[in-house]
């Protein structure tokens, strides 16, 4: 009997998820590929498991924009989620690594169901209504904007498991939701910017204590004393949340202090350098999210032309309008106004412009200038949507009557529902044939439901829901899939059959033409960036019509401020040997005079200084000296030499060996952080900001080694051990999950 | 009695459809339509200078963009008043997408609302030709040279009438202009090939000479008038269009391996921002 109990509760799940594959069969297939947005992820992915591979936390980025450091960018991924191991996991066992990246965040997706299906249980108390709630959001625009873009799921998933856990823990104050509500807090906190979650948790909490206040002062009781008991697990929890938030501020605090830009927020370029990581202007702030992804039509319209590629599409399938329909006499409790209103609120937030909520928090709420993606609200948004329905759909089950006239109004009210639903679509632009068959299925769904002929439990109804439910989102997803068949990026194709990669240092950087490379202008350059992380080799630098990524504050400053065919010839080589320098003072920079330099050659390197710096006394004897003629060259290395070889190259570190005769000032042209650190046969030496951008170093006569090195704060072993925290966070919720069990 | 009524209140007041007028109202009070649209229409627009660049010859074709744009100009006709740019435009995509059925309605559309503009002609000729529809091909590529004189006194006249602070937006009429030109030669060519395909040698030396004569460096109307010649016994005439022909590639004038492929329809997006910037003076 538990047997047969345990394969019927099985397949409900897996069917679903069986029937999902298949619509999606074209990803699996590679008869399509990932979007643009969702390749940037998989380039990021990639890099950070190629270099963890290796046994190195990639911090820096040698390869895109002459050096950049890259935590900023893995908090896009959110580096400490053990879903990545996956991915390794999967590719160590002999999966190639596209194949292992969708695999993972099939399963990853799958997994934010199951706990959308345990938060709608936790929440309605009905395991049929949370069911429907499981299969409306499966089969719905949560799923199509999976391959264009990733970082809503990444952001959703930890989220609904937050909420599930958390209102488990109100529920019963046990340890093992306690620390399930931290560890998906954890991953929230680590993944991109957690100004969504804090949208929708700060909505929920105003919500709840405005509907529920009266419980508030019982739950404060009650987490105390479980605070009392666990004041130890309480204590560990917090360290983790403080960890896990680490690179995000350490991220934040990078682009506060302008050691990094963020060209992609700002308006004017000339604003890049000046208004750090704030969003200054409304304009800039959003492009419309759900408003200029879909007019009010789209709906019910056109479900067979949902462009590929838009990742703010709101759609869920036509039974949960017809529920809404048929909800209108429904009892008005709690629950569905909360639910209702947070609906409502995040989607008058989601249409930013058009409505004046979002320009007034914008103005008033201060972590509003921070975040600008709004339609990353939208699985936010449907997941409230659809428990609402699910609310109204178990309203309406419980509402079944014995008494016969009951049951005849019902049933009439069913007809004229439908049949109005009906007319409403017969009234729109090209509707789909299933729309209509939705609605037939749904009246007879309803109708037997009402009549008493179909039980509240028994696989029956399962049946039926998964059957009513998925009838219009197979249709929708089929011409989707079949439209995302149609987008074709050379770029992604070759990229996603890049095998793992070691990364080498080499001396050239490659030169870019935009005109020769005949490239698509909508995607194509972004798809271009990315390739490079992905295969781990110099990119051309600042050349390609591309603003996204994170440039060093001065390398920007350089790209923006030399004239481009200067910048072009001089960023090619990565390292010069000078035989002297020139101070230039803060404020006093001749960069007319410095690009000319730059542009003959000469054997002079420019170090930047403070007004009253140590620069000048540190480096008196290679300061320019007016005797020397002005034709002697600089020395540029484009391979190996006796004098110059690389010894040792990571992401993170160079080992240069070198043996001149004379003292000399080597510059490399890897962007300058203040957070690289240098050592000369093991003594630590000062790295100079050389010519605007770049690092400089004074090189002692005869044989050295020098050894650069990326150091943020807390180096590499902190961020292993931010990754071990996270990992046993999760043994220990599954250890807690499973003694539950 | 008076029970009842409260009571009926109370039961009215807590039913889930109190719920959705309160929303209905909310959403009616804050959302501003026109922005919700024309945010969408911007978004949709995003891919269309892509498009225009491709037009131009500069990017390669990429079905996603052109669905995109298609989908934009189809917007653009629910929210504004007909216009016959945009059902151009819609056309150029549709044609672009193999949709010769909906380029064909789209052009057609077009034409009925501006019967005077040659460009319509002119890509409804092309789609024709496209399909094997000869005849038709020929007619419209007629009533295009037709109209073209008319076209390009029109693209004076909007320079004309472009606002002071505007005319350093001349250039694009002066853009316009050379593309007609260009079109015409181009027209006269098609015809004449099409005519020496029919068999109908001096039609097809008669617009073939016109179409050396707009554009004395066309290889490929030299080549055909020499085959034309040939067929017309002008032995002296065909040796010299051929000789030209080698004369002109060994100057360094590159012939196209297929006109048809160099034969784009026009995507008006040069008259669109003239014709905004003279409507909103």
């Amino acid at each position: 009997m538990r047997i047969k109990e345990f394969f019927l509760s099985s397949l409900k799940f897996i069917l679903p998820f069986i029937l999902w594959l298949f619509l999606f069969k074209t990803f699996l297939l590679r008869e399509a590929t990932i979007f643009s947005e969702n390749f940037s992820q998989y380039s990021i992915v990639k890099f950070y498991l190629d270099n963890l591979r290796l046994g190195v936390y990639p911090l820096w980025n040698p390869f895109i924009l002459w050096g950049v450091p890259d935590t900023i960018t893995l908090v896009n991924i959110g580096p400490f989620n053990p879903l990545w191991l996956l991915t390794l996991f999967l590719d160590t066992i002999g999966l190639d690594f596209y194949g292992a990246y969708l695999t993972t965040i099939i399963v990853y997706f799958f997994i934010g169901q199951i706990g959308f299906y345990l938060l709608a249980k936790t929440l309605l108390r009905d395991k049929v209504t949370a069911y429907a709630a499981f299969i409306m959001l499966t089969f719905s625009s949560i799923s199509m904007s999976m391959f264009a873009q990733y970082i809503m799921m990444l952001l959703w998933v930890p989220s609904v498991w937050f909420f599930y856990f958390f209102i488990s823990f109100l529920q019963t104050w046990q340890k093992r939701f306690f620390i399930g509500t931290i560890f998906s807090l954890m991953l929230i906190l680590s993944t991109y910017l957690p100004f969504y979650f804090l949208t929708v948790f700060l909505i929920v909490i105003l919500l709840f204590l405005f509907f529920y206040g009266r419980d508030f002062k019982g739950m404060v009781i009650g987490a105390g004393g479980f605070l009392r008991k666990n004041i130890l697990l309480f204590a560990i929890c917090l360290g983790a949340i403080g960890l896990s938030l680490f690179p995000t501020l350490q991220a934040y605090r990078a682009t506060v202090e302008q050691e990094i830009v963020v060209p992609f927020r700002q308006i004017e370029k000339n604003a890049v350098l000046h208004q750090g990581v704030t969003l200054a202007k409304y304009a800039k702030t959003t492009d419309g999210a759900i408003s200029a992804r879909m007019f009010f039509d789209d709906l019910f319209s056109n479900l067979d032309q949902i462009e590929y590629g838009n990742d703010g599409f709101v759609y869920v399938s036509l039974f949960a309008y017809l529920v809404l329909g048929l909800s209108i006499f429904n009892r008005l409790t709690k629950r569905a106004a909360l639910l209702f209103l947070l609906s409502l609120i995040l989607f008058l937030i989601s249409m930013t412009s058009a409505t004046p909520v979002h320009p007034f928090l914008f103005k008033h709420v201060f972590f509003f200038k921070l975040f600008r993606n709004l339609h990353y609200l939208m699985p936010f948004l449907l997941s409230a949507f659809v428990l609402f329905v699910a609310e109204q759909l178990k309203l309406l089950m419980e509402s079944k009557s014995t008494e016969q006239r009951l049951r005849w109004f019902w049933m009439g009210f069913a007809l004229a529902v439908h049949a109005g639903a009906w007319v409403f679509l017969v009234t729109k632009e090209n509707v789909i044939i299933s729309s209509y068959l939705t609605i037939a299925c749904s009246f007879l769904f309803f109708f037997c439901l009402f009549a008493g002929w179909i039980k509240n439990n028994g696989a029956c109804i399962y049946f039926c829901l998964l059957a009513v439910i998925v009838l219009q989102p197979a249709q929708v997803l089929f011409g989707y899939n079949s439209q995302a068949s149609y987008y074709a990026s050379e770029i992604i194709s070759q990229a996603i059959q890049v095998p793992p990669v070691t990364g080498k240092f080499s001396f050239l950087r490659p030169d870019f033409n935009q005109e020769q490379a005949n490239m698509k202008l909508s995607t194509d350059p972004q798809n271009y960036f990315n390739s490079y992380r992905i295969s781990m080799a110099d990119s051309p630098g600042f050349f390609m019509p591309y603003e996204y990524g994170f440039p060093t504050f001065w390398s920007y400053y350089f790209s923006k401020n030399i004239p481009e065919e200067v910048v072009r010839q001089y960023s090619r080589y990565k390292i010069l040997v000078y035989d002297e320098v020139k101070i230039i003072e803060k404020g006093q920079e001749n960069l007319r005079g410095i690009a000319d330099a730059l542009r003959k050659d000469v054997h002079t390197a420019f170090v930047s200084s403070q007004p009253g710096g140590e620069e000048g006394q540190e480096l008196s004897s290679l300061i320019t000296k007016p005797d020397q003629g002005p034709d002697r060259r600089v020395m540029i290395i484009s391979q190996p030499i006796p004098e110059l070889s690389i010894k040792d190259f990571n992401v993170n570190s160079l080992i240069i060996e070198t043996q001149f005769n004379t003292e000399k000032f080597l510059v490399y042209n890897d962007s300058f952080d203040r957070h690289w650190q240098a050592w000369i046969n093991g003594e630590m030496t000062k790295i100079y900001r050389a010519n605007l951008a770049f690092k400089g170093i004074k090189l002692p006569a005869g044989r050295n080694e020098v050894c650069l090195r990326y150091v943020p704060w807390g180096g590499i072993a902190l961020y292993f051990f931010i990754f071990f925290v996270f990992a046993g966070m999760l043994i220990a919720l599954v250890w807690q999950l499973s003694r539950g069990l | 009695m008076r029970i009842n009524v409260l009571e009926g209140f109370r039961f009215i007041v807590q039913r889930c459809f109190v719920l959705y007028l309160c929303a209905g109202v909310i959403l009616f009070l804050t959302i501003d339509s026109s922005v919700a649209q024309l945010n969408r229409l911007n978004h949709l627009k995003q891919f269309e200078h892509s498009v225009k660049s491709f037009e131009q010859g500069l990017t390669p074709f990429d079905v996603e963009e052109f669905r995109w744009t298609a989908r934009y100009y189809k917007e653009l006709l629910k929210f504004f008043s007909p216009n016959d740019l945009i059902y151009g435009n819609l056309g150029f995509c549709y044609f672009y997408l193999k949709d010769y059925t909906k380029a064909m309605e789209a052009y057609l559309a077009a034409i009925d609302l501006e019967q005077y503009f040659y460009v319509y002609y002119f890509d409804v000729g092309l789609i024709f030709l496209q399909s094997g529809d000869i005849k038709n091909a020929l007619a419209f590529f007629d009533t295009a040279l037709k109209l073209l004189p008319k076209t390009t006194a029109y693209y004076e006249t909007l320079a004309e009438r472009l606002p002071d602070k505007h005319k350093n937006m001349m250039g694009l009429t002066g853009l316009l202009k050379k593309r007609a030109g260009e079109d015409e030669a181009i027209t006269y060519y098609y015809l004449g090939l099409v005519n020496f395909r029919l068999g109908d040698y001096p039609s097809a030396a008669r617009h073939l000479n016109k179409a050396i004569e707009l554009n004395p460096a066309d290889i490929s109307a030299y080549y055909h008038r020499g085959l034309v010649m040939e067929k017309l016994g002008n032995t002296k005439q065909h040796q010299f269009d051929f000789q030209k022909v080698k004369y002109l590639k060994s100057n360094g004038v590159e012939e196209s391996p297929d006109r048809t492929k160099e034969f784009r329809p026009h995507l008006n997006t040069e008259l669109v921002t003239l014709r905004y910037l003279i409507d909103r003076k």
